[in-house]
């Protein structure tokens, strides 16, 4: 489940006892800030840590001279840092053939 | 970054020119420079009646736009390869640039006269498709530029298009072709139209960045055939020295353009003895396709002609600039 950028699980591990006669259940609630959601070839990932676009573009080891990178499509420079707010699109501009 | 020409937020870096520019400055910069090209080239002169040869792909279509917008009285070409959903997809792009711009279309398809998409035909005539599509495209548009009265015909190659097919043939030292990826290439009485690269010295970067912010809507996947060519693999070799030293293409580009001047030996195209248009061989690759499919009729080009569309409409981008 996402809200607002957070990312929320239920975690329920069993622990049992040496004597195997007590069963605890802990159920945990865990939480953590997905930073950014990026759009690259048909498929959406989520990154943890919020990045500059030419850091992102690294990330996917994906050259700057033959990508753009868009946040809400807008067109930005490698050192703009990207926020968990915005979709962000990387877009191939190489074609063959 | 902020834009070196209005000091707000760059929107993009061209490392080749050590600078970046905001939306509205790129866009001035880029039109200008394909003007100037255009101008300094004498690729399109005032009187010229241009055929923009459109594969609904970013190029041709930026192309399009950007000719119509500068005045040119511009027209399009499409050639229908038969590639099932993704000749669809770009013939619609190309279908809704037409008519934005209020242009007329010619369109030329293969299904319509062969049966047949360009797959089943290259391996009916044991070729590879990519060899054959090129073949034929050269064919058709020239043929449809002049039996249309055109009298250039203008094609979206960018100087990645350029840089990559330079180092392909400077690889293997195909002499034969060197000299033949000039700016331009002239015409030859009525059976050769004179053609002509306007994004010759803008690189793919630029002109993919121009159509966003034009809001050109073009088709983003590749061809299937491209996969695994070898000019995407010298692309991506260029890109990479890029990187490391800005503006490598340009040069690599204008050393070439320098360099043809001087030698400018071209072998004269003799003319098929069957259609009378351009062929080094008796019969032209085209005619012998014909032949080998016992088609007897006429080429047919249909014609699409939308509504003319007001310049101010067609140059009103979608990204509110």
């Amino acid at each position: 489940m996402t809200v607002r950028g957070w990312r929320v699980l239920f975690h329920s591990p069993l622990l049992l006892t040496a004597d195997c006669s007590l069963f605890f259940d802990l159920t945990v609630l865990l939480c953590y800030l997905i930073a950014m959601k990026v759009e690259w070839d048909g498929t959406v990932y989520e990154l943890e840590k919020r990045l500059t676009a030419g850091q992102l573009l690294s990330r996917f080891s994906l050259s700057p001279e033959a990508h753009l990178v868009m946040a809400d499509e807008r067109l930005v420079t490698e050192d703009y840092r990207l926020s968990q707010e915005e979709n962000v699109r990387i877009i191939r501009v190489i074609s063959g053939g | 970054m902020k834009c070196r020409i209005c000091g707000n937020q760059a929107n993009i870096r061209l490392s080749a020119y050590n600078t970046a520019l905001c939306n509205t400055d790129f866009i001035s910069f880029f039109e200008r420079r394909v003007n100037r090209t255009i101008q300094k080239y004498k690729l399109i002169e005032t009187n010229d009646v241009p055929l923009v040869a459109v594969s609904g792909g970013k190029d041709s279509l930026s192309l399009w736009f950007l000719l119509t917008l500068t005045g040119a009285a511009a027209d399009g070409i499409y050639i229908d390869l038969g590639i099932d959903e993704y000749s669809q997809i770009s013939f619609e792009k190309s279908k809704r640039m037409a008519e934005r711009l209020g242009r007329r279309l010619y369109r030329f398809s293969f299904p319509g006269l062969f049966e047949k998409g360009i797959g089943e035909l290259a391996r009916i005539m044991k070729r590879a498709p990519c060899s054959l599509c090129g073949v034929v495209k050269r064919y058709l548009m020239n043929r449809a530029c002049v039996d249309g009265g055109y009298t250039v015909l203008a094609t979206g190659h960018n100087l990645d298009d350029e840089a990559s097919a330079l180092l392909g043939n400077l690889l293997y030292w195909k002499e034969e072709y060197l000299h033949k990826k000039g700016i331009a290439l002239e015409g030859r009485g009525t059976y050769l139209a004179k053609k002509v690269k306007p994004f010759f010295l803008c690189s793919e970067r630029e002109v993919a960045a121009y159509a966003i912010l034009r809001g050109i809507d073009y088709i983003y996947d590749e061809c299937p055939y491209s996969e695994g060519a070898k000019s995407l693999l010298y692309k991506s070799l260029l890109n990479k020295v890029e990187e490391v030293s800005p503006a490598t293409k340009i040069r690599f580009i204008k050393g070439y353009m320098e360099r043809v001047k001087e030698e400018e030996v071209r072998a004269e195209p003799d003319r098929c003895t069957l259609c009378g248009y351009p062929s080094y061989a008796e019969v032209c690759n085209f005619c012998r396709l014909f032949e080998r499919f016992g088609i007897a009729e006429s080429l047919k080009i249909e014609s699409y002609e939308p509504a003319r569309a007001s310049l101010q409409e067609a140059s009103a981008s979608p990204s509110g600039l």
